[in-house]
């Protein structure tokens, strides 16, 4: 399980908890990053901004938030 | 029903909200690409044979909380409004997200008539949705929309004649037995708050709080401590779970995708990997902002030679020399009709601006500069209303309620108003075109990034100063590229210049007025002479400009004048000197190179307009207002003096 901030990009990642308040839990999952969505790490630049991308839906994370979203890498399907 | 029917119109960014809501009420307002443009609460009526219809058009949302002011707008409206019914717009290609909306309105126990649309942007990706089945499983019409083609108008308009026959939802989720029982007792015991089963899950997990009431809250602790103990996890995490699953359940029925995007995809990821680079973002960005200040002058300014070479005709085809001469070619052409010269350039600014907005690639620039905004503390999403303020502070500061933080709003409004708006590029484009002919863009480019750099800086000192808070971090929908409707830049450019030339012809020509009347008073005098009442005015101030370079009396009074909107600087050097012609030639010898520099500073940063105080004091309180006053005025005067003493010392003036 690493911050999504720390994922390398290109690879599929699986939403697996959020360390911030419930507020910004919640900003996340009305965005559609729940537990357990998977997106592919697109445009990140290391720590930095980064894209997350799943079919034609593209969302921009800060590098605050990312560092807030814990993912786990999965295989491609 | 009655004969007055009040829908409102809630639905995602992105949604093509807007554009269904002006399909519906055929009014012209504006379409953009990225989130959060419906900031104000826009009403349209339609009468349709017996029935008058008042749409509604809510702020574009994700949810409903009181967590933003957008979503307090919304779910206020919703529970408050007495609607008769809710139109939720949904994004066909985006099901999930926006069905969560939905979810959640259907669950305060209003009349909901759900609109798939874009559906042809979901057809195009692969996906289909079976309305057909969500019909059957909500017991009431979904329907498919293509709102900005106008598809699907007929079929929305046959649901909503027949209102009256559309029931309520006869689906929703099912939460733990332990959380519906507390639902009922809430809703048994206090009907007035829990006034729904939205309601009484918003007061349970605390999202809603309804102060003042003791039993209430009393009775939310008791419930809250009991769901605890029997089930395992915090209480809003297990509703928002059960909504979630609710949504994907629906979806696995309803919706098939054909996953056919990947090329796609690909073109918009590979943009993005410029576009939003770590290096390249930033300096793209620049370019592009580079670009459209060079395409405002290199297409703009040969129109307006064009229509300057009108208003001299118009001007020289006036007799006499009276006074009503002297009122129509002083006052009228010469003040009003400066300001009009540069409508071309505006036009086109404007219509960029709303290229870059629908291309989807100002929605990146927002993201490019979260990084910047960061380390400068302010929030990423605070770029896009400094954007706007490029048009107009006004809709700008306006559009900090897209923010969610007080202190995200406060100091992006306190930003705002250095940034260049487009009253202020006319002083620029004549000041430029005298005195910088060869790097007219670069200068003005130049005045703009200052702008920028003094918003940062005044927003930083006054973080600061009043807030100790970590800034809230960025999260936004960053819409897929396309290529931009010239349609809509047009008409969203015509709407906005339509706007300049209506202040020019009211506002602006009332404070051109009074600078004619000042200057040809008291009676007798030569006209715009250091002798009349405008010349008694600005010879008692100049003084106070002489350190800045720009000392005379008629510098003094455009400033003064400029207070009211910025246009009014140019309107009251053309009322004063009486012609493009003469305005041009007095300029070049009252001013030198370095004056004219200082001059355009202080024009930049001195004092928001008079509309805009009014706006800030509305939006964040009139202590802001008075202390943007306060620095705006000091900050001007200061850099003006600095440049044009530093330009000084150095030898250039």
């Amino acid at each position: 399980m690493v911050p999504l901030a720390l994922a390398e990009p290109g690879v599929m990642v699986e939403v697996v908890s959020f360390r911030c308040g419930r507020s910004c839990a919640f900003r996340l999952q009305e965005m559609g990053i729940v537990k357990g969505a998977r997106y592919r790490v697109t445009s990140s630049s290391g720590g930095g901004p980064l894209i997350l991308a799943n079919g034609d839906t593209r969302i921009g994370l800060g590098a605050g938030m990312a560092a807030k979203v814990m993912v786990q890498e999965v295989g491609d399907e | 029903m009655s004969r007055n029917v009040t829908i409102a119109v809630a639905g995602n960014p992105n949604s093509g909200k807007t554009s269904l809501f002006n399909k519906l009420t055929g009014s012209n307002l504006k379409v953009g690409n990225w989130p959060g443009v419906t900031v104000e609460k826009k009403e349209g009526t339609v009468t349709r044979g017996e029935r008058t219809f008042t749409f509604v058009d809510l702020p574009g949302t994700y949810g409903l909380s009181a967590r933003s002011i957008d979503e307090r707008i919304a779910m206020d409206f919703l529970t408050s409004g007495s609607p008769d019914a809710v139109i939720v717009v949904m994004d066909s290609a985006n099901f999930n997200r926006n069905f969560y909306l939905f979810t959640l309105i259907m669950e305060m126990g209003l009349k909901v008539i759900p609109v798939l649309n874009m559906s042809d942007m979901a057809t195009k990706r692969g996906i289909t949705l079976h309305t057909d089945r969500l019909s059957a499983i909500f017991g009431i019409p979904f329907l498919k929309t293509i709102a900005s083609k106008g598809k699907g108008m007929s079929g929305l308009w046959r649901v909503l004649d027949n209102i009256e026959n559309v029931g309520l939802p006869t689906h929703r989720p099912v939460y733990q037995a332990p959380i519906e029982t507390a639902v009922a007792r809430l809703m048994e015991a206090f009907p007035n708050e829990a006034k729904s089963r939205f309601h009484a899950l918003a007061i349970l997990d605390q999202s809603l709080v309804i102060p003042g009431n003791e039993e209430l809250q009393g009775m939310v602790a008791e419930l809250g401590a009991e769901i605890e103990e029997q089930l395992d996890g915090e209480l809003d995490e297990l509703i928002a779970e059960k909504r979630y699953a609710f949504v994907y359940s629906i979806a696995k029925e309803c919706v098939q995708r054909k996953l056919s995007t990947e090329q796609k995809a690909a073109v918009t990821d590979r943009i993005d990997r410029f576009v939003t680079n770590r290096y390249l973002g930033g300096p793209l960005f620049l370019l592009a902002m580079w670009v459209m200040f060079f395409l405002v002058f290199k297409v703009g300014n040969p129109f307006a030679d064009l229509i300057d070479a009108g208003f001299g005709a118009l001007s020289a085809m006036i007799p006499g020399h009276g006074l009503v001469t002297s009122f129509i070619q002083n006052g009228l052409i010469s003040g009003v009709g400066a300001i009009l010269v540069f409508v071309p350039n505006i036009f086109i600014l404007f219509f960029l601006i709303a290229v870059m907005e629908d291309s989807g690639y100002l929605s990146r620039a927002a993201f490019v500069a979260d990084r910047v905004m960061h380390a400068l503390g302010l929030h990423g999403k605070s770029f896009i209303p400094m954007l706007l303020g490029f048009g107009c502070n006004i809709p700008a500061i306006m559009a900090v309620r897209t923010l969610e933080n007080r202190k995200d709003r406060v100091l992006t409004a306190m930003a705002i108003p250095y940034m260049s708006c487009s009253a202020r590029l006319p002083v620029y484009l004549l000041f430029a075109g005298i005195f910088f002919p060869r790097s007219e863009a670069t200068v003005v480019f130049g005045l703009y990034l200052l702008g920028i750099i003094i918003a940062v800086i005044v927003a930083r000192v006054l973080r600061r100063a009043f807030f100790t808070k970590a800034v809230s971090p960025l999260v936004m929908e960053l819409p897929a590229y396309h290529v931009p409707s010239l349609k809509m830049a047009t008409r969203s450019a015509t709407l906005r210049t339509g706007f300049f030339i209506r202040k020019a012809g009211t506002f602006i020509l009332g404070a051109v007025i009074a600078v004619w009347l000042l200057a040809s008073l008291p009676a007798g005098v030569p006209y715009a002479s250091a002798q009349s009442l405008i010349g008694h005015i600005g010879s008692f101030v100049a003084p106070v400009f002489h350190p800045a370079g720009f000392g005379s009396w008629q510098a003094t009074v455009a400033l003064i004048f400029g207070f009211l909107a910025k246009e009014v600087v140019v309107g009251t050097f053309g009322a004063l000197y009486g012609g493009q012609a003469a305005m041009t030639h007095a300029l070049a010898h009252s001013f030198t190179t370095l004056s004219a520099a200082s001059f355009l500073v202080m024009t930049l940063v001195y004092i928001p307009c008079v509309a805009t105080i009014a706006i800030i004091r509305r939006e964040i309180g009139s202590r802001w207002a008075a202390l943007s006053v306060a620095i705006s005025l000091s900050t001007g005067y200061l850099l003006a003096v600095v440049v044009f003493q530093v330009g000084h010392l150095l030898g250039l003036g």
